[in-house]
């Protein structure tokens, strides 16, 4: 549709636009009879995961797919495109009474994006768990569909499952039905300096009333130290009113929680993002040359996987209960694999250590270059090979960026 | 390894007891490299092979429907970590659900999937069948308490999908694999979540005039926000076979129905909740509703649940229990049409299911010496999962598919959706070894798929 643009050293000629579930199936269909491929792109928060780029015909949008076909507000259940944005969601569902309980960093997050890279937000943690149902377009040409509108559904293979956190490499979600929360009767958001102890941390983390809670690293602009003096301790509470008033004084006094300024949770949550892809084009040049990579470990070892990552030079969020820490450092504009060497392997080492596994989610092209982004696949390269050799045999779809280069 | 006839005998059907057919060996490994080795043989034989818990699937999934060798993994049975602080433990297949639970009590934890089975049925089965139970409501099934699993592939590769720490960095392949009825591969190991005790529990008895408005009840508590633990419904012919029973827990044998409300979390909210859900349930047309005191009767009101099986046997030889899922607000327009069916085939038929899922479990008393009841049971079977999928809802909640409904998958799917999860099969077994005669329908067909029930067709708003 548009000129050419340049993603990670590749250059796309054009830009694809379907407006329905059925055109994204043709227009795949047709790209696989003669040999082509697509970069998939939803609003483009999370266009920084992945392996460089093979090549590309087009950029596949799903802008088109915009429509909130259904939401059944006596239900709390809902059907979208895959292209409506979580913000429109997100108000509609809030509209209806309920909550949607996707929040992954990005302002123009959709909601396919944000399956497809399975994101977790600082409240909700697991998209998988949302999905009741799901449609995808295969390269084949097939628009296919698995599970349904119902909350409960062991009708055959749990598909949205597979598809979530697939990245486009086996299709692209065109819609999906989504299981709504009930709004929480109360709600606050309290901020504490970082506990000393990293078994406080943890308790405090997980008191029943608390749904987020980053330990922070200060940030470039020292927006998580309240106190000046290297980080803090971020809360959302969330639930029953009696529930959320024990838990804000149980954290006020075990951590010295007190009520955070106006949109900290917001800004917060942004650290947890990629930034903009390595492209030109519509993003722009990355400002800075940074890494950022996520590692999941089980809570008792994630103190020391954060402590690592700050030693190799980054700054990080830890999210104690969850087993999470995003990590993010700056390197200098050119770069090159070597700079990144040490906090790979601190990730690496983390991951192991912590039972758990890491990935790069932003990085310049030279460093991406190096290495796998999503870890070592390990003894599990064959199967995602033939998975992808199933769903996408000629490579329709984001060819070289999923996990092993597929 | 047994191979003797009468040997096999008990291998030959699970829970469901309609379609039998007999396994040609059974082995029972007590280790992962000992599943190894039997997977290896079969490949070199190229036989199937059928991974089985303790047999009490209710749709056929643990039989050997084309023959070969049924894995038994009873053996497989031992707790090999707990991790108290990271919350969560690493068992074999074999392990029984309660077990489990009852072992991790101590460090005030408990595994949460509980179907009525627990007592009898393994954790392998459970991720097999991504089964559930009343509290999923709250806690979701299966799916959401496995967070890696180790696998053996038909071609004897073992993989270990997921890790304990959950995030998969690429695939979620343990998400892939639960609920795939043993047709991938035989599951070894399991890594499980484990929730805390929760500080207050608090059981509610509503006792309604007909079983419409105990669904009525349901749905203004889900409306009004509310995530109870269980919302479970039992009808009054069930309530008049427990209490014939000596699983009789003192309803009133005139109820039309009770609703069963557990709720759990904080103490001062638990009490909180409790007043609105009797006065949601007083709303809906309650005639009473009671708060279990103590321990003991909360016992009680569960028995009225629990044992509403065990009771029903009284009823006749044979019970057929279904299990399909409507949404929640279709609960009493879809009950009056089951009822409407049953009565039509002149079924006995009584309703005990989790309302707060929309997950219907009709379950018709029959003798299966008596072939034209046998023929009525399943035609007015089908019946009632097609009135379930024309209402939005899908024709298995907790069960599987199995050998059961497999001919039916049809009525919610097309060829390219099943073609699509056959495609995630040929990745895992190309050859159509393990468990083969699953979820699949036998029999091709075009017209039975219905993209308006599925809810894909929608216009937009």
């Amino acid at each position: 549709v548009s000129g050419p643009l340049r993603f990670e050293g590749c250059e796309i000629p054009g830009r694809l636009e379907p407006a329905s579930p059925q055109e994204i199936a043709e227009v795949l269909s047709g790209l696989a009879a003669r040999g082509g491929a697509v970069l998939v792109r939803g609003g483009g928060s999370r266009l920084a995961i992945g392996n460089p780029l093979r090549r590309a015909d087009a950029v596949l949008e799903t802008a088109g797919l915009g429509r909130l076909l259904e939401l059944d507000a006596d239900e709390g259940v809902l059907q979208a495109e895959s292209g409506i944005s979580l913000a429109k969601l997100r108000s509609a569902a809030d509209a209806a009474g309920w909550e949607l309980p996707l929040d992954p960093p990005g302002a123009a997050a959709t909601l396919g994006g944000t399956l497809a890279a399975a994101a977790p937000g600082p409240s909700f943690a697991s998209p998988r768990d949302v999905v009741l149902g799901i449609e995808v377009a295969l390269a084949s040409g097939e628009l296919v569909h698995a599970g349904g509108r119902v909350v409960k559904n062991v009708t055959g293979y749990d598909l949205g499952k597979l598809f979530t956190g697939s990245f486009g490499a086996l299709g692209v979600i065109t819609s999906a039905w989504l299981r709504l929360r009930p709004r929480p009767e109360a709600r606050a958001v309290l901020l504490a300096p970082a506990p000393e102890d990293a078994g406080l941390a943890l308790e405090a983390a997980r008191r029943p009333a608390v749904r987020a809670a980053l330990l922070m690293d200060a940030g470039p602009a020292g927006e998580a130290a309240p106190d000046g003096a290297g980080g803090g301790m971020l809360f959302e509470l969330a639930g029953d009113e009696p529930a959320v008033a024990g838990d804000r004084a149980w954290l006020a006094e075990r951590v010295g929680a007190r009520a955070a300024a106006e949109g900290a949770l917001e800004r917060a949550r942004e650290r947890l993002g990629v930034g903009a892809p390595g492209g030109s084009g519509e993003a722009g040049p990355p400002a800075r040359a940074e890494v950022r990579l996520r590692v999941a470990a089980v809570p008792t070892a994630l103190a020391s996987a954060a402590a690592a990552l700050r030693a190799a030079g980054a700054r990080a969020v830890a999210q104690p209960a969850r087993g999470l820490v995003h990590a993010c450092a700056v390197l200098a504009p050119d770069a090159g694999p070597e700079d990144a060497a040490a906090l790979l392997a601190a990730a690496r080492a983390a991951a192991e250590r912590g039972r758990g596994s890491w990935r790069v989610e932003a990085a310049p092209l030279a460093v991406k270059r190096g290495l796998d982004v999503f870890g070592e696949p390990g003894p599990r390269l064959s199967l995602l090979r033939r998975l992808k050799a199933e769903y996408d045999p000629r490579s329709v779809l984001n060819p070289g960026r999923f996990a092993g280069g597929l | 390894v047994l191979t003797r006839p009468e040997e096999l005998l008990v291998y030959e059907a699970d829970g469901l007891t309609l379609g039998t057919h007999p396994p040609d060996a059974v082995v029972l490994p007590r280790t992962s490299a000992e599943v190894v080795s039997v997977v290896r043989a079969c490949r070199e034989a190229g036989a199937p092979f059928v991974p089985r818990g303790a047999g009490t699937g209710l749709s056929g999934g643990a039989v050997a429907a084309e023959g070969g060798v049924v894995i038994e993994c009873s053996r497989m049975d031992r707790i090999l970590e707990v991790h108290a602080e990271d919350r969560y433990a690493v068992v074999q297949p074999g392990v029984v659900n309660a077990e489990l639970s009852r072992a991790v009590a101590g460090h005030g934890l408990l595994y949460a999937p509980d179907p009525s089975s627990q007592a009898a049925c393994t954790i392998g089965g459970n991720v097999a069948e991504n089964s559930g139970g009343p509290h999923t409501l709250k806690y979701g099934t299966t799916t959401n308490h496995v967070l890696a699993l180790e696998l053996v592939l038909p071609s004897a590769e073992v993989l270990v999908l997921g890790s304990p720490a959950g995030f998969a960095p690429d695939l979620d392949l343990a998400g892939a694999a639960v609920g795939s009825e043993g047709t991938l591969g035989v599951v070894t190991r399991v890594w499980v979540r484990l929730v805390p005790i929760p500080e207050a529990v608090e059981t509610l008895l509503a006792i309604f005039p007909d079983v419409v408005s105990s669904c009525r009840a349901v749905t203004a508590i889900i409306r009004a926000g509310l995530v109870p633990a269980a919302l479970e419904i039992v009808d009054q012919r069930t309530i008049r076979a427990v209490e014939a029973s000596v699983y009789a827990a003192g309803l009133p044998t005139d109820a039309g129905a009770v609703l069963l409300v557990e709720l759990d979390g904080v103490r001062a909210a638990v009490a909180r909740q409790g007043e609105r859900v009797r006065e949601l349930c007083a709303g809906a047309g309650a005639t009473r509703v009671e708060i279990a005191r103590d321990e003991a009767e909360r016992a009680r009101f569960w028995r009225a649940r629990k044992g509403a099986f065990g009771a029903m046997g009284r009823l006749a030889p044979d019970l057929y229990v279904h299990d399909a899922v409507v949404p929640r607000t279709k609960l009493p327009e879809i009950l009056v049409k089951v009822c409407e069916i049953c009565d039509r085939h002149g079924l006995r038929l009584s309703n005990v299911f989790h309302a707060g899922d929309g997950n219907l479990h009709p379950n018709i008393s029959f003798d299966r010496r008596d072939p034209d009841e046998l023929r009525r049971v399943i035609a007015a079977g089908e019946e009632i999962l097609r009135t379930c999928v024309e209402a939005g809802g899908a024709i298995s909640g907790e069960h599987g598919i199995g050998t059961e409904k497999r001919d039916y998958m049809g009525l919610l799917f097309g060829e390219a959706d099943l073609e699509a999860m056959a495609r995630l099969r040929r990745a895992f077994d190309p050859e159509r070894r393990s468990n083969p005669g699953k979820i699949f329908p036998t029999t091709r067909f075009c017209v039975e798929s219905n993209p308006k029930a599925r809810g894909y067709d929608r216009v937009p708003l």
